[in-house]
């Protein structure tokens, strides 16, 4: 940490420090906002958490006063530099926030629901469901379509004729227009 | 506002697509996208997600309160779920709730569940944003919408489509797991369906504006060999998954 303590609240720098020796390493840093705007610190402050070459997360105190350059350090921490930021009220939340940080770190990846992949459909269903999409085409016809054809690449590469044969000339010649022209 | 000062501003139009809900939910983010930022809104039907702003970023727009306790706690995570399948960044907006008229100010007490949502979200590579009105949100959209531009990801395709592109739009948008832009990019980028078939993963990732991975999925998607077998009865036949349902 190469911040000088007197910009960081003394009880939120030592929760940090529990943090380094997590795997998944994430630097908490936590500042009063209008430290950061007054006192210019930003530039060296950002430049050392982009120096330890990890993803920081810093935690501002957005307060009535602090308010207005919430808009300013925002646009700065998260848009141009990439990190995250969170503002909280006072240091109780702080410390609120710090620990629910540090549960979830040391959880196990699977149990995020963000990162839970969602049950995919079957194959068979997505195919199915898209070549329904097929003006003219629905349940029965995209079915017998399938059947007859296998794959949404050789329906796209079967002549008119060929189409004919499974769903009548009108539809045939429609399929056959939507897919390729 | 920094409007005249910041270089960026002159740049090409930028264009958004918002999510025809948000037309009764946020129309001040929508008049203020248009009217202060000058910002190109194409108002269609995403569904899974409240805002497009590049090639590859969704943004979802939440109200605090909704962050605040469990009610919620299915239908946000099943949202940021979907998006995650779809889309290669994403951005949620937290906005402070508006006080309705004649209600005196909302007192905001945080909740542990309120941190654990935030950390999640963190841990899971989501960018978090946190606005305190509809207007500070269409300013977030903005900035959001001119940083990928920056990255060369901002939307370049006319966003809006009728008769037989319509058509293939509908059909890229049963893609599994396909953005609506990316199936936006491929309407344009490809003459015909049976172009966009006949194509490599490469020519698709290029063509849809998707990262190759991506691609492959599309192609898999394409070239899959179907098996009747394997079709859940009940899709097969409308009057079979009538009874199931029934019993």
């Amino acid at each position: 940490m190469r911040i000088k303590p007197q910009y960081c609240c003394c009880n939120f720098y030592s929760s940090s420090h529990l943090l380094s020796g997590s795997s998944h390493l994430t630097e908490i840093f936590s500042v009063a906002l209008h430290h950061l705007v007054i006192n210019k610190v930003f530039s060296s402050l950002f430049l050392s958490i982009q120096l330890s070459s990890i993803g920081g997360i810093v935690i501002v105190e957005k307060t009535q006063i602090s308010d207005q350059y919430f808009l300013a350090v925002q646009k700065l921490v998260v848009l141009e530099l990439g990190m995250v930021l969170l503002p909280v009220a006072n240091q109780g939340e702080a410390s609120q926030l710090i620990t629910q940080l540090v549960r979830e770190q040391s959880k196990d990846h699977n149990s995020n629901p963000f990162l839970r992949k969602q049950c995919s459909q079957l194959a068979e269903s997505s195919v199915f469901r898209t070549v329904q999409q097929i003006p003219g085409v629905g349940k029965t016809k995209a079915l017998l379509l399938l059947q007859e054809f296998g794959s949404i690449h050789r329906l796209c590469n079967t002549s008119v004729e060929e189409l004919e044969l499974v769903v009548g000339q009108t539809v045939a010649q429609q399929i056959y227009t939507f897919l390729c022209s | 506002t920094a409007l005249s000062r910041d270089p960026l501003e002159k740049k090409p139009s930028l264009c958004i697509l918002v999510d025809s809900r948000e037309i009764s939910s946020g129309a001040e983010v929508i008049s203020s996208l248009k009217a202060v930022h000058g910002v190109k809104v194409q108002v269609c039907s995403l569904s899974s997600s409240d805002y497009i702003v590049s090639n590859r970023m969704a943004v979802e727009r939440k109200f605090l309160s909704e962050l605040l306790n469990s009610v919620n706690r299915n239908k946000v995570t099943q949202r940021i779920q979907r998006l995650q399948s779809m889309f290669e960044r994403i951005c949620v907006i937290v906005e402070k709730d508006r006080i309705k008229p004649g209600e005196t100010s909302r007192f905001f007490q945080r909740t542990q569940y309120y941190d654990g949502v935030l950390s999640a979200l963190v841990q899971a590579g989501v960018k978090i944003l946190f606005s305190s009105c509809q207007e500070e949100t269409a300013g977030l959209l903005k900035d959001l919408a001119l940083v990928e531009q920056r990255k060369n990801s901002a939307i370049r395709v006319p966003t809006e489509v009728e008769g037989h592109k319509q058509e293939m739009l509908n059909f890229y948008l049963s893609f599994p797991n396909l953005s609506y832009l990316a199936a936006l990019n491929m309407c344009h980028y490809f003459d015909s369906v049976k172009k966009m078939a006949n194509s490599s993963p490469s020519d698709i990732a290029t063509g849809a504006q998707v990262s190759l991975q991506k691609a492959e999925e599309i192609y898999r998607h394409l070239h899959y060999g179907f098996d009747v077998q394997m079709l859940p009865e009940n899709l097969c036949a409308k009057g079979r998954s009538n009874a199931a349902a029934k019993s």
